[in-house]
């Protein structure tokens, strides 16, 4: 309502002048100067997009386990942010999430299969939504984003789920296959996630709360830490 | 294993932010067990000032902060790293325990969180190797546009002025040619730097520097700014880039320093906006720098500041201690078009008074440290404004710190219109040096079937002579309108290109609007009754 009353002030204020053959150098509508900004960092709303990524940490589970450091997790989305009181908010995001479990080839491994291969990697890129609280420490800040603590969940859709080998043949020629479709994966999984940040950047946690393998499998399940870094992208 | 060091970072994570030490403004209730010194304590030249002012040589808040207080927070804070007489408060880090201990002290008043980092207003930064034609302009364009000649005519160039310019560094200024006559002279009396706690200023960001030349610096002869005989206190309150606790205190700390050491102007080109605070806050009275702002004023100083860089952000008004009454704050203008430059921050403040007071250019040639660069800023064009008042002040020495204030208003030549984009507009020396204001009508309103337009007088309405690098500069004209309450609706200003320069209907106005007009130096308005005659009437 009110951006539309915007809306018609200007209409109203570029057609009371009707004519004009003079270079504007400035020109200040004072009605919409003066509305009180409602969106900031640390005003009522506030949305902006974002990147992760990171880790993960661990533990692995015996028949599937994992090479830390290159089994990692790469996340965009928006965030949208309300701000109740200077001490608390809450917010909700959508994103894509990827995460590849990059399989050690060792003997006892029985997830998907017992085959070793020169590189195993179970890749899992889902959509999700997010809702979380968030606590700031420096309630007197102005118009940034401070210091905050997030606490929140996430809902997955598997939207592509892929095993992917690769290996060396006999003949010296090399061979990589994806397979999809899988049929012991779940479509859905969720987490739980922590966030620790100071304006832009924030450290985070997470830990997923339901497994990514359909449990008739009997499957061990991908581990269910990661740990990374979040940046914000916005002005201020 | 691996999950327990998770969750011990997990927790780690989320406790760290709580238990982080923060820096507190303490303030106390009074100040028992003190005595006080004027003579010992105060530059001679403070003491005149005062005298001169007719403001007493001191009042309580010049009294040192009781020392049993301090002791008495130190065992509970952390550390003490700042004592403020005006205030009668010290800054203490402490933890959260402890502030809550700290509160319940029966000699403490409040306590205040200060975590707020500043900016430095200036936006862009060419440097110069070697001196374009457009480059020459604007040098010469900065002290002109002020009329530094009609100063220069009479000899006023700052002399027996003390100016403390606040920054962020001097590097260069001991050695740049730009400033050999200030040290030969020796006419920088001091030098403090509050975030190092040493004398040394003479390093850091070079911003200060380029400030410092907007006032008194000299390329070969020609003026960067209009002070160059006036004497310098230089105070670096800034930590380059951004440092989260103390500029605002740093600020107070130097303003205190340069009312000890006896100066007439302090020089701001700083500003505190929305890491700490909102556009709400800027009333003149909740930020510590516009409380001591107001302080440094009513001891005499003039105080002038920057309105900031933040006409396109989010932000968009002006910061602080700009926000502050009693601060002549400053707004930036385009060389090239003479009006509003487009990142210079607008008025008015949040309880809506004018800001900011006068403007200048804000695009100029400094002296950096090393060489020259050309600068975009209402850093630069505030030191230009402190520049200006030296010499009004050299001029006029009778007048008090306000009075010098509202006169550089006056002279202004958008004066006695005003907007919250140029204020008052540029100062004008001629003002000063007996130049009559001539207030001949350069336009009549003229209400014709139903409209209202603006029409320029036939001697007026050829295009001027005088032009900057190509552009008609002189030939601005400067609207407002305000409703029955006076309250400011809409402002403009644009280049006057033909006879009729406005045309509104005026059935669209409501009546006890009023449209105000300001065409090379004249100023008039014209109030809608509702009874306009449709025939044809010349106002």
């Amino acid at each position: 309502m009110r951006e539309k009353s915007i809306v018609t002030i200007l209409f109203l204020l570029f057609s009371l002048k009707t004519a004009s053959g003079q270079t504007v150098l400035l020109s200040v509508d004072r009605e919409r100067d003066s509305i009180p900004p409602e969106r900031g960092p640390n005003l009522k709303k506030f949305s902006h997009l974002f990147l992760n990524a990171g880790f993960v940490a661990g533990p692995d589970n015996p028949g599937a386990r994992i090479i830390y450091g290159t089994s990692v997790e790469f996340g965009a989305g928006a965030r949208k942010k309300y701000k109740l009181s200077p001490l608390y908010s809450m917010g909700w995001e959508i994103g894509m999430n990827g995460k590849i479990f990059k399989q050690k080839q060792s003997e006892g491994k029985i997830f998907p299969d017992t085959i070793l291969n020169r590189v195993e990697r179970m890749e899992f890129s889902s959509v999700y939504i997010s809702f979380f609280n968030r606590i700031n420490f420096d309630v007197h800040r102005g118009n940034f984003m401070g210091t905050f603590l997030d606490i929140g969940i996430r809902g997955h859709i598997n939207v592509l789920v892929t095993h992917l080998t690769k290996n060396d043949l006999p003949d010296g020629s090399k061979i990589t296959s994806a397979m999809t479709n899988l049929p012991y994966t779940r479509d859905l999984f969720s987490d739980v996630f922590v966030r620790v940040g100071k304006n832009h950047f924030s450290l985070y946690a997470s830990y997923r709360t339901s497994g990514m393998l359909r449990t008739v499998y009997h499957y061990p399940e991908p581990p269910a830490f990661t740990i990374g870094m979040d940046a914000g992208v916005f002005w201020n | 294993m691996t999950g327990r060091f998770v969750l011990f970072v997990l927790l780690m994570m989320a406790t760290t932010p709580a238990l982080s030490q923060q820096k507190y403004w303490v303030t106390f209730t009074n100040k028992p067990d003190t005595s006080f010194d004027p003579p010992g304590y105060f530059d001679e030249r403070a003491i005149a000032q005062r005298r001169q002012q007719q403001i007493p040589i001191y009042n309580s808040c010049d009294i040192p902060v009781s020392g049993s207080y301090i002791s008495l927070v130190r065992t509970i804070a952390d550390s003490v790293s700042y004592t403020s007489r005006w205030l009668n408060g010290i800054a203490v880090y402490a933890s959260a325990a402890a502030v809550d201990e700290i509160k319940k002290l029966s000699c403490v008043a409040g306590v205040e969180t200060m975590n707020n980092p500043s900016l430095m207003l200036s936006e862009n930064e060419k440097n110069l190797f070697s001196f374009s034609k457009k480059e020459e302009a604007l040098l010469k364009y900065q002290t002109d546009r002020l009329q530094e000649k009609k100063f220069k005519e009479k000899k006023i160039d700052g002399t027996g002025i003390r100016i403390a310019v606040f920054d962020a560094g001097f590097p260069g200024v001991d050695r740049h040619p730009a400033f050999e006559h200030l040290r030969k002279n020796k006419r920088i009396i001091a030098t403090y730097d509050f975030v190092g706690r040493k004398e040394f200023v003479y390093n850091h960001h070079p911003h200060g520097t380029m400030v410092l030349s907007c006032i008194a610096g000299l390329r070969d002869s020609v003026n960067c700014g209009m002070a160059t005989g006036a004497e310098f206190l230089l105070a670096r309150t800034e930590m380059a880039g951004r440092e989260n606790f103390s500029e605002e205190e740093n600020w107070l700390a130097a303003a205190e320093w340069a009312d000890q050491h006896g100066a007439n102007i302090i020089s701001s080109s700083l500003g505190y906006t929305n890491e700490r605070y909102f556009n709400s806050d800027m009333n003149g009275k909740t930020s510590l720098v516009a409380r001591a702002a107001a302080i440094a004023a009513s001891k005499g100083i003039l105080v002038i500041n920057a309105a900031g860089n933040e006409g396109l952000g989010s932000w968009h008004f002006v910061d602080t201690p700009g926000d502050a009454d009693s601060v002549l704050t400053v707004g930036g203008t385009d060389p090239f078009t003479d009006a509003h430059i487009y990142f210079s921050s607008f008025g008015p403040t949040s309880d809506g008074r004018m800001k900011p007071n006068v403007s200048s250019p804000a695009d100029v040639i400094a002296a950096n440290a090393n060489g020259w660069s050309e600068v975009e800023g209402t850093s630069f064009s505030t030191p230009l404004v402190a520049g200006f008042a030296a010499c009004v002040w050299q001029l006029s020495r009778r007048l008090t710190n306000m009075e010098v204030f509202h006169e550089i208003e006056k002279s202004s030549h958008l004066y006695p219109y005003f907007d919250y984009a140029h204020g008052y507009g540029i100062p004008q020396a001629g003002y000063f040096t007996g130049e009559k204001k001539i207030n001949e009508p350069t336009f009549d309103f003229v209400i014709v079937n139903n409209d209202l337009k603006v029409i320029l007088r036939e001697r007026f309405s050829q295009a001027g002579t005088e032009e900057f690098l190509g552009y008609d500069t002189r030939r601005n004209l400067y609207y407002r309108i305000d409703d029955k309450n006076g309250v400011v609706r809409y402002y403009a200003a644009e280049l006057a290109g033909e006879k009729e320069v406005l045309h509104y209907y005026i059935s669209q106005f409501k009546p006890g609007d009023k449209i105000s007009v300001s065409f090379e130096g004249y100023t008039s308005s014209y109030t809608i009754t509702g009874n306009e005659n449709p025939e044809g009437e010349i106002k």
